[in-house]
């Protein structure tokens, strides 16, 4: 739910700009505005048709309040010189809150809230560009109930296979035919499969002499053929 | 959220323990609207205008909102800000919609959108002069005027054509002597300057170049009447006012120089209605037809003829109604009213009919109490046979007999209607009834499975109490429903809205019936205490004690129940200047109680926050807490405790907030504590034996949650009965302190039956959410024992997490949380919430999950089908086996 935000790392460019750019002052009584802009996601349109009406800016926890107009721009008129978390709530989508700081001057300076590191300063541009980090998440997925669920259960695999030991096989022995058809893929398996030891010696070998070493490959396989075929006899 | 997000990133190894503790608690989203509900309101209406199909209002709680004509809902709506402090001046209604809200030197002038409510444009109006002002739109201007008495008028006009162009003129008139006696109609400013005939009428229009001030003798105007004589606003398409005397009034024009007496006589009431066909002018009056209470009459404007007179379907628990706005579309008149409980409605004429009532009483509610239902008749009788009081064989046989007839009679005939009307109680007390008692009056029953209103009683001129800045009703549940056939018993404390003194209002909260009525007192109540023995009625007594510290029992004649109890019964008073006082009943007598004084604690000059005692029907369930070494370490569960906090402005810190906690009994200072550079809002929580308040720090500038919880130690000094006197040692207390990433409006915990689920702090947030918090997250960490997951404790974040899935109220965003009311469920694990603030929110949580009840996903169908599948098969095997064992006999 948390879409990583660029626009902040960006911010750090701009530091300079913001504080001098940005400087506006209301001569009656040193009351200020805070500005700033929110940026809908893309699916806003088809979901809410006017989400700048469900919209609302919060600042210090209700105490002064914004309206977004149809632009997604908003103003939060007459504040005093001080500190403020600006907080964007719409019923959908989650915003992330911003600390904006007016001093007596009435220089703004808009920064990231930590509450934990109440100085750390990572400062975002001002007018503020509120951006929804993403659809709120209120409810948890219900788990759907799939055959393939039980299924691969690790509990359901463990009964199973032993099952099939015990009712197949020994059903599967009793046949002449499967009995045969056993051996012949065990004959198949072990034709296919060179052996281990060979393989080793072949790679040593083949080291030296690529060339020869298909020719002894298919004289190994014969000779673990023949190997094989004793043991079956036996 | 972002927050959270940073802490999960410095803490990675918390997110599984976090993950594992969050995904618990949330919602499905196919539980949506299966036991929650939400009502919207908008409060007392004050402005209104039709436009097309929707009605655009203006409200007291200082809110705009458009409403669907046709049945009342809420199409749109916006908060503006809290109406403690601005108030909404001036909504019109033209090409946009204007509103005009602040307080007496601070404005907002906003245009919105028609249609959706959107803001279109918004600037102020700051002002040097603190006296009140109006404000009125006329020929695309805002004039604001600001009326000094005995000397000038200020007018300030606005141009409202995109640039806001300012205009200050000032006339002079030293003939303003109250500004009561003046009303302002169109551009015209006008006058009494005296309530009777001897006064003059003095106007000015204010938009004119040179404006003129016009002197009449009210005797010209009116002719001789020896009645006091008031001024009113009248709505009209001129310059008009009425003169009223005697409950008449006449409709005066006014056009320059010349004053225009309409020759009838109206009710103060009355409102001229220009957009039908013809003008006319409606007014209410008390019906002529016994049967009906209010009827609508309609005076032709041109020729003040009586044209009809249409009598209301009025109902009858709803206040005195005033018309608020008339429109004409063809031949219907809709009457918008609204009444002094609150209620708005649309009634449509000629035939009287009420299209739809809006009780915008519940935007404001001060009491909660919720309440079981009675058992279906059937039940009570059952339960009747198991009574000990028939005693004797042949009574405890005609009684079997009587009730066996009868459920042969329900098995026949039916339910018996009361129980047809579904207020039965159910078997884990889920359903209930909650009994709300609203600022202006009104008494609300809602039944919790739909929230619709099972019914209403209208309490004329009472007051609510101020409790430390707050308003509140009390309402105590003398008898629950539990004892049939004895009905419930509830009880109201308030007070007079003229004497001041209290007022007691008993009654049955199922039906809503009342035995008694009011009950004026004769003294202003200080306390009510409601006792927790019963009489032999099963009544709890209720304790008030008189601002002169007076005694008096409701019921009286509980009067030898409660006696037996003096000695353990103990109270306490607070007033307003911070002085704790702490009483005794000892010296009290067969027939009268008495106060002793006990103990006294002055905590001046700290301004008292917040006094919370636990809630009386907490059950405790565990003794200690179980430490890894496996031995207990026992909770102190004080029921005496008080929490109290204060607030007190310093010097160097600026604000300070103290914490105490008081043993009610003796008076004993157990803890206290004090928070430099912090002050309010406090959130105060006592619970078990713990509390947790919420306060805003001022160093760091954020929202903080403090916790500390008393503990005896690892020896229960006594394990079955607790003394306030048997003190030998204080407790042990363990603090801690958290970050709170929001700001909380209302804070409270759950409540089970037994205790043993474990508890949630529900936080009601600025944004309009409710977010349960684990209490675990809270509990202070014992500082030399390790915290790990096994011993069920989280390790200390200083950041409290928010997930949205923890949102109880999901995307049912709440305006204005005022409180959050909590009451348990017959089931164990489940608590009945309520929040409400403009809106009301009800839902159920189960913070431990509802371990005592199956899942509604609960898979029915997979579980029989493997039961039928194994006995089929079993079956199945043991026919083949016998088949197979018979072959292999004949082989």
């Amino acid at each position: 739910m948390y879409i990583p935000n660029f626009l902040f790392a960006l911010a750090l460019l701009f530091v300079a700009h913001a504080e001098t750019s940005v400087e506006e002052e209301n001569d009656e009584n040193n009351r200020y505005n805070i500005e700033g802009r929110i940026f809908p996601l893309s699916d806003y349109h088809t979901t809410q048709a006017n989400w700048q009406a469900n919209t609302r800016v919060h600042v210090n926890g209700g105490e002064y309040l914004g309206f977004v107009k149809r632009d997604g721009s908003f103003v939060v008129h007459n504040l005093p010189a001080g500190s403020y978390v600006v907080e964007v709530f719409n019923p959908e989508y989650t915003f992330e809150p911003a600390r904006v700081e007016i001093n007596s001057k009435g220089k703004f300076r808009a920064r990231k809230v930590n509450h934990i590191r109440t100085s750390e300063v990572i400062v975002v541009p001002y007018p503020l560009r509120m951006k929804a980090l993403g659809k709120t998440r209120y409810f948890q997925v219900r788990e759907q109930w799939r055959i393939t669920d039980l299924l691969f259960n690790p509990m359901v695999m463990m009964m199973v296979l032993p099952l099939l030991f015990i009712m197949v096989l020994p059903k599967m022995m009793n046949d002449p035919d499967t009995k045969k058809e056993i051996e012949q893929i065990q004959n198949m398996a072990k034709f296919e499969l060179p052996e281990m030891s060979d393989m080793v010696s072949n790679f040593l070998a083949g080291s030296t002499m690529p060339s020869e070493k298909s020719e002894k490959n298919q004289v190994s396989a014969s000779k673990k053929n023949a190997k094989t075929r004793k043991r079956v006899d036996k | 959220m972002a927050s959270f997000q940073s802490i999960m990133k410095k803490y990675p190894s918390l997110l599984v323990i976090l993950l594992n503790f969050q995904t618990l608690l949330a919602l499905y989203e196919d539980q949506v609207g299966k036991f929650d509900w939400k009502r919207s309101f908008i409060g007392k209406v004050k402005y209104a205008h039709f436009d097309a199909s929707r009605i655009i209002v203006g409200t007291e709680e200082n809110i705009i909102a458009s409403l669907n004509m046709k049945n009342g809902n809420i199409l749109w709506r916006q908060l503006m800000e809290n109406p403690k402090e601005q108030q909404l001046m001036l909504l019109h209604s033209d090409r946009d919609l204007l509103s005009v809200s602040g307080t007496m030197n601070n404005w907002f002038v906003r245009t919105w959108d028609h249609q959706t409510g959107t803001l279109l444009s918004e600037w102020t109006i700051f002002s040097d002069k603190n006296i009140p002002s109006v404000f009125t739109v006329e020929k695309g201007t805002l004039l604001h005027i600001f009326p000094t008495q005995n000397s000038h008028l200020d007018v300030v006009t606005y141009n409202l054509d995109g640039n806001n162009q300012k205009n200050t003129i000032k006339i002079p008139a030293p003939w303003i002597t109250d500004i009561s006696n003046c009303v302002l109609s169109k551009s015209y400013y006008i006058c009494i300057s005296k309530n009777d005939i001897s006064g003059q009428l003095y106007y000015v229009n204010i938009l004119s170049e040179k404006p003129k001030v016009y002197i009449k003798t009210l005797h010209s105007v009116l002719g001789d009447t020896p009645d006091l004589i008031e001024i009113l606003p009248f709505e009209d398409i001129f310059p008009a006012f009425l003169l009223s005397s005697n409950g008449q009034a006449k409709v005066i024009h006014v056009d320059e120089d010349v004053v225009n007496t309409k020759i009838f006589k109206v009710m103060p009431n009355a409102v001229s209605n220009h957009n039908g066909e013809k003008p006319f002018i409606y007014q209410l009056e008390p019906a002529s037809n016994p049967d009906k209470l209010v009827q609508i009459r309609v005076k032709d404007y041109a020729t003040c003829q009586d044209e009809m007179a249409t009598e209301l379907e009025y109902p009858v628990g709803l206040g005195a109604p005033i018309i608020i706005a008339t429109a004409t579309k063809n031949t219907l008149t809709d009457v918008l009213l609204s009444t002094t409980d609150n209620a708005f409605m649309l009634v449509r004429l000629s035939d009287g009919k009420i299209m739809w009532t809006r009780e915008e009483a519940l935007s404001n509610i001060i009491a909660v109490e919720f309440f079981e239902l009675p058992v279906s008749e059937l039940d009570a009788s059952i339960e009747n046979e198991f009574k000990a009081s028939s005693n004797s064989i042949l009574s405890m046989l005609s009684h079997r007999l009587n009730t066996q007839a009868k459920q042969l009679s329900t098995l026949i005939f039916g339910e018996h209607p009361m129980s047809s009307s579904g207020l039965v109680r159910d078997a884990f007390g889920l359903h209930k009834l909650i009994v709300v008692a609203t600022s202006v009056g009104k008494l609300f029953a809602i039944d919790t499975l739909s929230g619709s209103i099972v019914w209403s009683y209208r309490l004329p001129n009472v007051k609510p109490f101020s409790i430390l800045g707050e308003d509140k009703i009390l309402l105590f549940a003398q008898r629950t429903a539990r004892y049939a056939p004895l009905p419930a018993q509830c009880i109201l404390i308030a007070n007079d809205k003229y004497s001041g003194n209290g007022v007691i209002f008993q009654f049955d909260p199922i039906t809503g019936y009342s035995q008694k009525g009011i009950e004026k007192l004769n003294y202003q109540i200080a306390q009510a205490i409601h006792l927790p023995y019963e009489d032999d009625q099963h009544l709890k007594p209720v304790l008030m004690i008189s601002s002169t510290n007076e005694v008096y029992l409701y019921p009286s004649c509980a009067m030898g129940e409660v006696y037996k109890y003096t000695s353990k019964l103990y109270t306490y008073l607070v007033d307003n200047t911070g002085s704790f006082k702490g009483y005794s009943f000892i010296h009290s007598t067969k027939d009268k109680l008495k106060m002793t004084p006990s103990w006294e604690l002055q905590l001046q000059p700290a301004k008292l926050v917040a006094v919370k005692t636990k809630h009386p029907n907490e059950r405790v369930h565990s003794q200690g807490r179980v430490l890894p070494d496996r031995s207990v370490y026992y909770k102190y569960v004080n029921p005496n405790l008080i929490a109290v906090a204060t607030v007190s402005d310093d010097p160097v810190h600026k604000h300070v907030l103290s914490v105490y906690l008081i043993d009610g009994v003796t008076g004993l200072i157990l803890y206290a504590t004090s928070h430099k550079r912090s002050r309010g809002p406090i959130h105060l929580v006592h619970s078990e034996n713990w509390i947790v308040y919420s306060y805003f720090n001022e160093r760091f500038r954020r929202t903080e949650f403090a916790a500390a919880e008393l503990y005896e130690g690892h020896v229960q000094s006594n394990s079955s009965v607790f003394s306030s006197f048997a003190v030998s040692l204080l407790p042990h207390v363990q603090t801690q302190s958290y970050i709170l990433p929001a700001t909380p409006l209302s804070v409270t915990v759950t409540l089970t039956e037994r205790g043993i689920t474990n508890k949630f702090l529900l936080a009601g947030l600025s944004g309009g959410g409710v977010i349960e918090i684990p209490w675990l997250l809270l509990q202070p960490r014992l500082n030399d024992i390790p915290c790990s997951p096994e011993e069920s404790c989280i390790p200390y974040m200083p950041e409290i997490p928010l997930p949205s899935e923890a949102v109880i109220n999901y995307n049912q965003t709440i305006g204005r949380i005022d409180g959050i009311e909590v009451a348990p469920a017959r089931l164990e694990s489940t608590s009945h919430i309520l929040v409400h603030g403009i809106d009301l929110f009800y839902t159920k949580v189960a913070p431990s999950k509802t371990f005592d009840m199956l899942k509604e996903d609960f898979d029915h169908m997979m579980i029989i089908l493997v039961l039928t599948g194994l006995v089929i098969s079993s079956y199945l095997t043991k026919y083949l086996a016998s088949k197979k064992a018979l072959k292999q006999m004949w082989k």
